[in-house]
């Protein structure tokens, strides 16, 4: 019994003090982590707070076509007319959130989907869900979601499904290898000769060991994730004009291109800042991680 | 419900498992020669799978695929002709069978667009896929062979640091950016090389790759020299590098057969995975500078829901990284004498 | 040939600061002499090797002091430029024994046969080098050799691979062999054929020979003189013969106490362990272990061994030695190693 309550009281005795740990937790923190917290704060503070100062409609065009960088348009304007600067910010909001979507479901269900398929004894199920997580892991994100994007129609909605469809298979991965170390301690085997059902197992001793680890590999695959996004967007699978994002705003400027480099320039950059902020964060949990498996 | 506690007392602590009497003792050299075995049916596996997943494409459009694509007013006759074209009649396992046995004999179909044959189409196109893919490898290595080695040997906490940070920025812009602006530098603003186009000969066609290459190749180089130094730093440690330091040999030699050689295996262990971030990064620099490859065509055929050249490219990429995957693993194995005593 | 003179040597700390590992070692080498020097592990003697051959930043270590001068030229602080003629060149090093210590993924031949094939272009030679590698292998006694030849080190017993090392270590003639522990990781029959070999090879090809070893008795095989190193610190050096039978250091004298016992069947070690890096004793490094000093100090160390740290060896019967009180040993016959007294020794 006591083992079983471990998990339980480790999460009561953490909530305490949260402020002083956030702090303390700052301090610790290595300088590319930081580094990488203080983009993407700035960058979600600005995907707010521009589009909602700016006094530019992001999506109506206007006279004022490929206009260059300026004190009124600080990023130049597009061959609309319309302000890259508030587009550029509008964007991060979009692509942010879409990133975001598509991959807390996907961790979510790839968790669960690894456990079952960590802790299962049955042979066929095991290698059924071994094949499926490697044959969709074989293709690259972009490749196998823009296929997808073939039976599911251009758009937000279907990148999101393809992005679901496919995504899961990487976290999965990533809980069966724990949920197979987990699978052989002895509180498990405790609680299975207590004769709790499979969904308690999981659901209360199996999935919250798995969760931190695959919650880790989520922030590193944000970073793919969001790239993927732009890409397909790039490619005109994704988000549609006039919505703004970085990926569609690139592809219209390119079109462009011999007439004005500010379209084209600031949206790309700020994709690879926002995607370096992630992977920053990525690495200072990765390294933290690491670390304590050694020490 | 089950929670209620049972009656039976706490189990006692794991017996010792009993030792696996299955286990295949072979000799040393048959063991390499099984393990590629396996690794030789998991590939067909998974290239099975990959049949299935092209297969499916078609199967999981919402609605009727065929409504969606001749519209609600298509004569009978057309919509049962291209019903037979998707391979859409009958029970859903002989679709699959009537699929596959094409898919067996070199047919993948015809564009619904041209009518053309998919693989016709694709022998056309593969060749400048796999240049650029080829050009962004050796660009790759290129980069990463003296950041590895620069970045394996050094103790300066600074070059760590700022290669840190650099490799993460240049990871994280994608490929389409990087093509994008290295247009914009080298094609509009500086005019040394051609925005687009493409011709097919070679020496000529290079002009036309460069610059694709790069953008395919920075971040991939990246990685690899991430790994590579990782490598390199923890072969430097080992012992022999010493004994070859004081042997005395030349350097090119020293570097060469002491640090490189036996630093290359987790590199070329990762080429698989790098293939499909390349064949990623292709379609979309193809894309950037009009390259009429294999990319372009998938991504056309999705926005036209030309089903049949989707299945035909998927199936076509997956059977290149499946194929890639099983050589490098076996290269690995092969090569490192490490990863042989090991496993 | 060879004199080491107050050498110091300092591992670097994170933070750049040094910790010592060795200090003020004096050595000297003549032509065609053979050297021994002993010592426990951690005692610094692997680093003043490395120091020999300028491996020392592979370990994080620095020359902190001192000089090393090797047929006239000095070493310490020399550059890259001039450690490339001499490493290899006139300075061999075959590491501990051991199969980390030699290149894993390729033939033996292919080793042997690159570093040939560079000495014969930087000797002008004209000798092809799949036979100079044979003639390698054939002087390092290697049977089969065309099947070594095609063998990678995996294959090899540890015997062989340390006759490879060697092997490497001659293909440019030099004029001295530094053997760091090489026959620890061996079997007791293998270790006596490696020293059989490696007087042979001192012998024909003239060499001059350090020989270090943890082994008392593998060095007086040898060697014509020994340096014995205890924390960092040389204690007692001499002609070989002189300071085994008649040791002027407490700890030489424990040493051999303990060889002989070890002769005859029974084990007897020095009491207490040796002090790790970083942690050395102010006064004399031995001092804690020390047999004498405790009796003299009549059960603590006594107060002339705790002051000025850790003495300098001076001229005693005829060798260098650093005990304060080496006189007093002088009138024993027998060496005593002071296990009685310590084993009194109040907490």
């Amino acid at each position: 019994m006591t083992a079983l309550g471990e998990v339980g009281a480790r999460s009561a005795a953490a909530a305490g003090g949260l402020r002083g740990r956030l702090v303390a937790g700052w301090r610790s923190m290595p300088t590319g982590m930081r580094f990488g917290i203080g983009i993407m704060v700035l960058m979600i503070v600005l995907s707010v707070a521009v589009p909602a100062l700016s006094p530019y409609d992001t999506r109506r065009g206007s006279p004022d076509a490929n206009l260059p960088p300026s004190a009124e348009y600080w990023f130049g304007t597009d061959h609309l007319g319309r302000d890259v600067f508030a587009r550029t910010f509008e964007a991060a909001r979009i692509d942010i959130v879409l990133a975001a979507a598509a991959v807390s479901v996907p961790l979510l269900v790839g968790t669960i989907v690894g456990s079952i398929i960590g802790i299962t004894r049955s042979r066929l199920a095991q290698s059924a869900g071994d094949l499926a997580i490697e044959v969709i892991n074989s293709f690259p994100t972009l490749i196998i979601v823009i296929a997808l994007v073939a039976a599911f129609g251009r758009g937000t909605r279907g990148i999101l499904l393809g992005l679901f469809i496919t995504a899961w298979a990487r976290y999965a991965k990533v809980a069966r290898a724990r949920a197979l170390v987990i699978r052989d301690m002895d509180y498990l085997e405790a609680g299975r000769c207590l004769g709790y059902s499979r969904a308690r197992i999981l659901g209360r001793h199996v999935a919250p060991n798995v969760f931190p680890l695959t919650l880790a590999y989520a922030v590193s695959d944000f970073v793919v994730v969001i790239l993927a996004v732009a890409g397909l967007s790039f490619l005109g699978a994704g988000v549609q004009p006039p919505t703004p994002e970085w990926g569609a705003m690139l592809n219209d400027a390119r079109l462009h291109i011999f007439r004005a480099w500010w379209p084209v320039l600031f949206p790309g950059v700020m994709l690879s800042i926002t995607a370096l902020g992630v992977s920053l964060i990525a690495q200072g949990i990765g390294r933290r991680a690491s670390e304590n498996l050694v020490g | 419900m089950t929670d209620s506690l049972p009656t039976r007392s706490l189990p006692l602590p794991a017996e010792a498992p009993a030792p696996d009497t299955r286990v295949f003792d072979a000799p040393k050299r048959d063991r390499v020669l099984w393990l590629i075995g396996r690794r030789l049916v998991r590939a067909i596996l998974v290239a099975w799978g990959v049949s299935l997943l092209a297969f499916a494409i078609v199967r999981i459009v919402p609605g009727d695929p065929v409504a969606t694509l001749l519209g609600e007013e298509a004569t009978p006759d057309r919509v049962e002709v291209l019903r037979e074209r998707l391979h859409l009649d009958g029970s859903v396992a002989s679709q699959y069978g009537s699929w596959m046995s094409d898919v067996l004999r070199g047919d993948l179909g015809q564009s619904l667009q041209t009518t053309r044959p998919v693989l016709e189409t694709i022998g056309d196109r593969l060749p400048i896929t796999l240049w650029l893919i080829g050009l962004g490898m050796v660009f790759a290595l290129i980069l990463a062979i003296p950041l590895g080695l620069i970045g394996g040997l050094t103790r300066s906490n600074w070059y760590k640091q700022s290669f840190g940070l650099g490799s993460a920025a240049l990871i994280a812009t994608p490929p389409f950016v990087t093509g994008v602006l290295l247009l914009l530098v080298f094609g509009v603003r500086l005019r040394w090389l051609p925005v687009a186009g493409y011709v097919d000969t070679f020496p000529q066609n290079l002009e036309y790759l460069l610059l694709p290459a790069v953008a395919v190749g920075v971040p991939v180089g990246m990685i690899f020299a991430i790994v590579l130094q990782e490598s390199i730093r923890e072969t430097n440690a080992e012992e022999f590098v010493e004994t070859g330091l004081v042997w005395g040999l030349a350097k090119p030699q020293f570097v060469w057969r002491y640090l490189l050689r036996p630093s290359v295996a987790p590199v070329i262990g990762l080429m698989g995975y790098i293939v499909g971030a390349n064949l990623a990064a292709a379609v979309v620099v193809e894309t950037v500078f009009n390259l009429e490859g294999i990319g372009t065509y998938l991504v056309r055929a999705v926005l036209a829901r030309d089903y049949p050249v989707v299945q035909g490219t998927l199936f076509t990429f997956g059977f290149i990284v499946v194929v890639v995957h099983f050589l490098s693993d076996s290269i690995s194995a092969l090569i490192d004498p490490r990863a042989r005593t090991l496993s | 040939m060879l004199s080491v003179d107050d050498l110091s040597i300092g591992l670097v700390g994170r933070r750049g600061e040094t910790v010592p590992v060795v200090e003020r070692a004096r050595l000297r080498i003549g032509e065609g002499e053979t050297l021994g020097l002993v010592g426990e592990s951690g005692s610094g003697k692997s680093m003043l090797c490395r120091s020999l051959v300028g491996t020392l930043y592979r370990h994080s270590a620095v020359v902190t002091g001192g000089s090393i001068r090797f047929e006239g030229t000095e070493l310490v602080g020399a550059s890259d430029a001039v450690w490339r003629t001499v490493r290899g060149h006139r300075i061999a090093y075959v590491p501990q024994s051991s199969l980390a210590g030699i290149n894993p993924v390729l033939t033996v031949g292919r080793q042997l046969t690159a570093l040939v094939r560079a000495a014969s272009r930087d000797a002008g030679g004209d000798r092809s080098p799949r036979a100079r590698v044979r003639e390698l292998l054939e002087l390092v006694e290697i049977p089969r050799i065309d099947s070594v030849m095609n063998e990678r080190p995996h294959q090899l017993s540890g015997g062989m691979r340390q006759r490879v090392i060697i092997a490497g270590a001659l293909a440019r003639d030099p004029s001295l062999l530094i053997a760091d522990e090489p026959t620890t990781a061996l079997d007791v029959r293998v270790q006596a054929r490696i020293l059989d070999l490696l007087r042979r090879l001192r012998e024909q090809l003239g060499m001059s020979l350090l020989l270090v070893s943890h082994d008392l008795a593998v060095v007086e095989e040898v060697c014509d003189a020994i340096v014995v190193l205890y924390a960092g610190a040389v204690m007692e050096s001499g002609p070989q013969a002189l300071v085994r039978e008649q040791p002027r250091h407490p700890y030489t004298a424990g040493l051999v106490a303990a060889a002989r016992m070890e002769l005859a069947g029974g084990y007897e070690p020095i009491p207490g362990e040796a002090p790790s890096v970083g942690a050395w004793p102010a006064a004399c490094r031995f001092s804690p272990r020390c047999g004498l000093t405790l009796r003299l100090g009549e059960g603590a160390p006594h107060s002339r061994c705790c002051e000025g740290g850790q003495p300098q060896p001076a001229e005693v019967d005829g060798r260098l030695t650093a005990c304060l009180f080496a006189s007093s040993l002088a009138g024993e016959g027998a060496p005593t190693v002071g296990a009685q007294t310590v084993a009194g020794e109040t907490p």
